[in-house]
């Protein structure tokens, strides 16, 4: 079987890369270090973006096709005894669980870590060093929640956890702990590769990469962080509550103390609908990299296929009652999510369309990879339209919670978010390990899946609208249920070997496969420029962009506007000691700053620990361990961010500026940082609307407020340590501008007053919250007070240290005229502190006041 | 037993469910079988030459994709939403004066039905007379429970932080398995409840021989 070596549909060869200057001096200078050590404090993207992957599919077997294989044999017969009740709630919980949290997202930011640099022409991502953490937290987090089998604790109340159920009443040992605590771990690891991917696509790509010319993969990879942002940060705040309840007797869904049973669902859902979605844009990016390739034609309708990226992203979290259809919500919230729901049909439509316009202007090559594709869409249509018959509240009043839903979920995700990934191992597996999988056992895996999937899950829907519902370990005879249970657990057994020759094929291939040249499929993105495997370093020489497909559009790619290839050629030939990444514009793609990349270090990986050590601690009530937890957080982010002599010196850095009119800074980006900041302000804004939400929630199931027996807040002190925060604000905005004046002493004594001021109000605040005369255990109203309070207060020793840090390497000179980015980051994160504090000590003592 | 559940409707809210349902499905084929006919055509149509790669895409594609991609669908949801909220009104969220008033009580994992108007109180079953407008008053002693009865209508949610109230009606006599619908706990499958649809006069005598039983 031969397979078209690097010859484009234009017909042209695929563009070499530039010959390196000194590959072997690349190779050391961004490869991870050896062995034991290496492994541990390595940063490298290739082996994040790989480990990310390949836990993820660890994670699929055990919780994803065990359990399902387990679950159906059980169900293949009415009555049957194979699995009792225990065992199959704790294996639908796993089964949801380890499927939506830590099999999905750590595949597709795998992908992303993976593929990014390549495909937009850089040589790293931003954030080396966060996504080493991400990794980790991932891996630890996942183990954690795991463990629980150690214990026989295995989570049991589904991977929605309603309350009351999975509260401490209803589950009073430590299973639910687990399920909180462990993918609470792996929850942060999921934003911290967001923020990641987010600049990185914004940022850095390589010099002519406009907007418009970048990859709809990387479109897809940006929508898909920017909602884990959005939507993982109100499940973090949900599960704080959640564990809050559990374990520390506050009220937050109890009903019977004015808490809301509701709330929960509310928190929950506002993530868990996004979540589908988080999941599925990135598979529409894998699917808009392969198709095209495969039909030999480009991608129809670029434009509108990142308007629908984009709408779907923002429309994905106006959706999320259409879980809740049955829970008594008034006819107008009905109707309005239940338009909502079909008005996303509308961009996810436009995609459909537009790839099989690509099918149809161009002529398809009937590789693995585009089977996939094709077996996605079919699926995925299907899914859809079972989606909008959900979306219809009153026959959703009859399939909610029945196994009409089961079904239509498996389509959509097994058909629009599964065979994607399929697809895409089949595609870069060549790229990434230099050979290519074998085509006949691809077929063979894909028909066994195609087959498989529509044979258990399509019985499903006809099943669940005679009555079945969701979540039962067994249903009696005589109900006409039985033939179609025996179908789908047909269906699985077929799928079961689908997913055995697809694990052959990986093993087998990885030595034995047909070898890869750099570009078997003839592709039209970067990363198929270089070799296959590729090099460490990547790129040697940055790649010039002049098109929306450049290994189908230019000839070379070192050519192109000439201050550019001087730039470029200008790069290569510095004294390469140091790991230069190259920043861009974000929409026009011209070289806008050089900075140094950061190096391997253990320090990701001890404040994934202490982040461990945080949870694990709360799991077995160990309060001080959570505090020795956040100690290690602090100091190991501190000294993860440790200044670093800049390797360049300040006249050099001038000398390259004036020569290509692009800033160089050495000792670390001052854009990326901003960035950074800006992302994680946008972070705590969206954790503490949650925790704002609550409150507001709370309040309108509460006739009173504060409940009878507590006396509404008195306002004085509140205002006092108020007044004496927003006075710290002036003061780090005189530090600020003092350092840019270059008088240290004035710039020393701001830092000074703002910690003096805050210290100040933060005591005052203290005091009054102390004479409080009620506590957070009693009613829901003492819990949101004390629990949205921690928050500010976390919130403002964050930046105080922040400032604290500041003020130390002030006094040993750091902070020039010339070199003072990190102080106007911090300014802005103090404003925002500023502003928690005022809107929510305002809100938790002028609200019982004003409502 | 009739084994259709909600797509064998024996009262009047399962059949505005129902025929939403028959609706739906009809259009979903129809849209299925065109977006399947488009692609098989575009997979397998003979091409005469290779297509010009690298070639700019004419606009007739530009067209496709406003046409096929906002429009119709478009007009397939707006078909689909007016009737949903059409059916929606049917469906009513309030208890008509005229009712048989039935309080029902989640347990885990049991059923506890009241009838306040007769004074009686049973367990796992419930009766109903036909051709009358029934009002379940829902709540929960627990966690969340789920009340429904396919071949009558929708379901409701039993929470522990309120009543919630569904109005169904059979208009056929029948006897209904019902099962909790929403996950509950270690016994959530074995939580069942059957619910038997009488003429009146059979169902007075039902009310009339529970007394002895009742509380």
């Amino acid at each position: 079987m031969s397979s078209e070596r690097g010859v484009s549909p234009s017909g042209r060869e695929t563009p070499s890369v530039s010959e390196p200057l000194s590959g072997e001096d690349l190779n050391r200078l961004w490869a991870d270090p050896p062995g034991l050590r290496g492994q541990l404090t390595g940063v490298q993207n290739d082996k994040i973006g790989a480990r990310l992957l390949l836990t993820g599919f660890f994670f699929v077997l055990l919780g994803g096709s065990l359990d399902s294989l387990a679950m159906r044999l059980q169900l293949a017969v009415p009555d049957n005894t194979l699995i009792g009740p225990q065992l199959y709630n704790e294996l639908f919980t796993n089964h949801g669980s380890v499927t939506m949290f830590l099999v999905i997202l750590p595949i597709f930011e795998g992908f992303a870590i993976l593929l990014l640099p390549l495909v937009l022409g850089t040589r790293e991502m931003p954030f080396p060093r966060l996504g080493a953490f991400s990794y980790w937290t991932f891996l630890l987090g996942g183990l954690l929640y795991y463990s629980s089998t150690l214990f026989q604790l295995v989570p049991d109340a589904g991977w929605f956890a309603y309350t009351p159920l999975s509260g401490p009443e209803f589950s009073p040992d430590l299973a639910i702990d687990f399920w909180v605590l462990g993918l609470g771990v792996a929850e942060v690891g999921a934003i911290a590769a967001g923020i990641e991917i987010i600049i990185g696509v914004l940022k850095m790509r390589a010099p002519g990469m406009t907007l418009s010319r970048m990859p709809l993969f990387a479109w897809a990879v940006l929508v898909m962080a920017f909602m884990i942002l959005f939507a993982f940060t109100p499940l973090i705040i949900g599960s704080l509550l959640l564990e809050l309840d559990r374990g520390f007797g506050t009220q937050f869904f109890n009903p019977q103390q004015g808490g809301s049973s509701l709330l929960w669902q509310h928190l929950f859902w506002i993530f868990g609908h996004p979540e589908v979605y988080i999941q599925f844009v990135p598979a529409t990016g894998v699917v808009s990299a392969i198709l095209p390739v495969f039909a030999r034609q480009r991608i129809v309708g670029y434009t509108w296929m990142v308007g629908s990226l984009v709408a779907i992203g923002f429309l994905s979290f106006g959706l999320w009652a259409h879980h809740m259809f049955a829970v008594g919500l008034p006819p107008l919230v009905l109707s309005f999510f239940s338009a909502a729901s079909m008005a996303i049909a509308i961009p996810a439509g436009v995609q459909i369309v537009a790839w099989v316009a690509t099918i149809w202007s161009g002529r398809p090559v009937w590789k693995t990879p585009f089977l996939f594709v094709v077996g996605f869409l079919v699926i995925f249509v299907i899914g859809g339209i079972t989606g909008v018959m959900v979306a219809a509240v009153p026959f959703d009043l009859q399939a909610h919670d029945s196994y009409f839903v089961v079904g239509h979920l498996h389509y959509v995700l097994i058909g629009g978010v599964a065979f994607p990934i399929f697809a895409g191992v089949y595609y870069w597996f060549p790229k990434f390990t230099g050979r290519l999988l074998d085509e006949r056992l691809g077929r063979l895996n894909f028909w066994l899946l195609f087959v498989g999937v529509n044979t258990a899950f399509f019985p499903m829907h006809i099943v669940g609208l005679m009555g079945m519902p969701r979540r039962v370990y067994t249903y009696p005879a005589g109900l006409g249920w039985e033939v179609y249970n025996l179908i789908s657990t047909i269906g699985v057994l077929i799928i079961v070997p689908g997913i055995a020759v697809f694990i052959w094929n990986v093993i087998r291939s990885y030595r034995r496969g047909e070898e890869a040249g750099n570009n078997p499929w003839g592709a039209d993105s970067l990363e198929w420029a270089v070799p296959s495997p590729p090099a460490e370093h990547g790129w040697s020489v940055l790649p010039i962009v002049r098109s929306r497909h450049p290994l189908w559009d230019q000839d070379e790619l070192d050519r192109g506007d000439e201050r550019i290839e001087r730039f470029v050629h200008g790069l290569s030939q510095w004294p390469l000691r140091w790991r230069a990444a190259v920043i861009v514009g974000t929409a026009d793609g011209r070289p806008q700053e050089v900075f140094r990349v950061s190096d391997p270090s253990i320090w990701p990986l001890i404040a994934a620990g202490g982040v461990v050590l945080i949870f694990l601690s709360e799991l077995v009530k160990l309060r001080w361990g959570a505090a020795v937890g956040a100690l290690i957080i602090v100091g190991a982010v501190i000294r993860w961010n440790w200044p670093v002599e800049p390797p360049m010196s300040v006249e050099d850095e001038d000398a390259f500026e004036r020569e290509h009119g692009v800033a160089v800074n050495a000792g670390g980006s001052v854009v990326v940082a901003t960035w950074g900041t800006a992302l994680v302000m946008l972070f705590v804004g969206i954790a503490f609307s949650a925790l704002l939400l609550s409150y507001f929630y709370l309040r309108l199931e509460n006739p009173q407020w504060p409940p009878p027996g507590i006396a509404e807040p008195s306002l004085v002190r509140a205002q006092l340590a108020a007044a004496l925060i927003v006075a710290s604000a002036a003061a780090v905005l005189s530090a600020l501008r003092r350092v840019r004046a270059a008088d240290q002493r004035g710039f020393i004594g701001g830092l000074v007053g703002a910690l003096v001021l805050a210290g100040a109000g933060g005591i005052v605040q203290y005091l009054d919250i102390a004479g409080l005369g009620f506590d957070g255990t009693t009613h829901a109203y003492g819990s949101i007070f004390f629990t949205l309070a921690g928050f500010i207060y976390v919130v403002t020793i964050g930046a105080m240290i922040a400032v604290a840090m500041m003020l130390f390497w002030a006094i040993r000179g750091l902070y020039t005229v010339r070199r003072h980015a990190a102080i106007a980051n911090v300014a802005r994160f103090w404003a925002l502190m500023v502003v928690v504090w005022v809107v929510g000590f305002g809100t938790l003592y002028l609200g019982p006041h004003l409502t | 037993m009739r084994q259709g559940g909600s797509l064998d409707p024996q009262g009047p809210v399962a059949e505005v469910m129902a025929d939403l349902w028959w609706l739906m499905l009809g259009l979903g084929v129809v849209v299925f079988t065109v977006f399947a006919v488009l692609l098989a055509v575009g997979l397998f149509r003979r091409r005469s030459t290779e297509p010009k790669a690298g070639l700019q895409q004419s606009n007739r594609f530009g067209r496709w994709i406003v046409v096929g991609g906002v429009v119709m669908p478009l007009i397939v949801l707006l078909v689909v939403f007016a009737a949903t909220v059409q059916a929606l009104r049917v469906v009513p969220n309030s208890a008509p004066p005229e009712a048989l008033v039935v309080e029902v009580i989640g347990h885990q994992w049991w059923w506890e039905v009241r009838y306040p108007e007769e004074g009686i109180t049973t367990t796992n079953e419930l009766h109903i007379p036909v051709g009358r407008p029934v009002a379940f008053r829902l709540t929960s002693a627990d966690v969340i429970h789920s009340f429904w009865v396919p071949a009558l209508g929708g379901k409701m949610d039993l929470l522990p932080d309120g009543v919630n109230t569904l109005v169904l009606q059979a208009d056929e006599p029948g006897e209904h398995l019902s099962q909790c619908a929403e996950f509950c706990g270690l016994e959530h499958a074995n939580m069942r409840l059957t619910v038997v649809a009488e003429p009146a006069e059979r169902f007075a005598t039902w009310v009339a021989d529970q007394d002895g039983s009742s509380e």
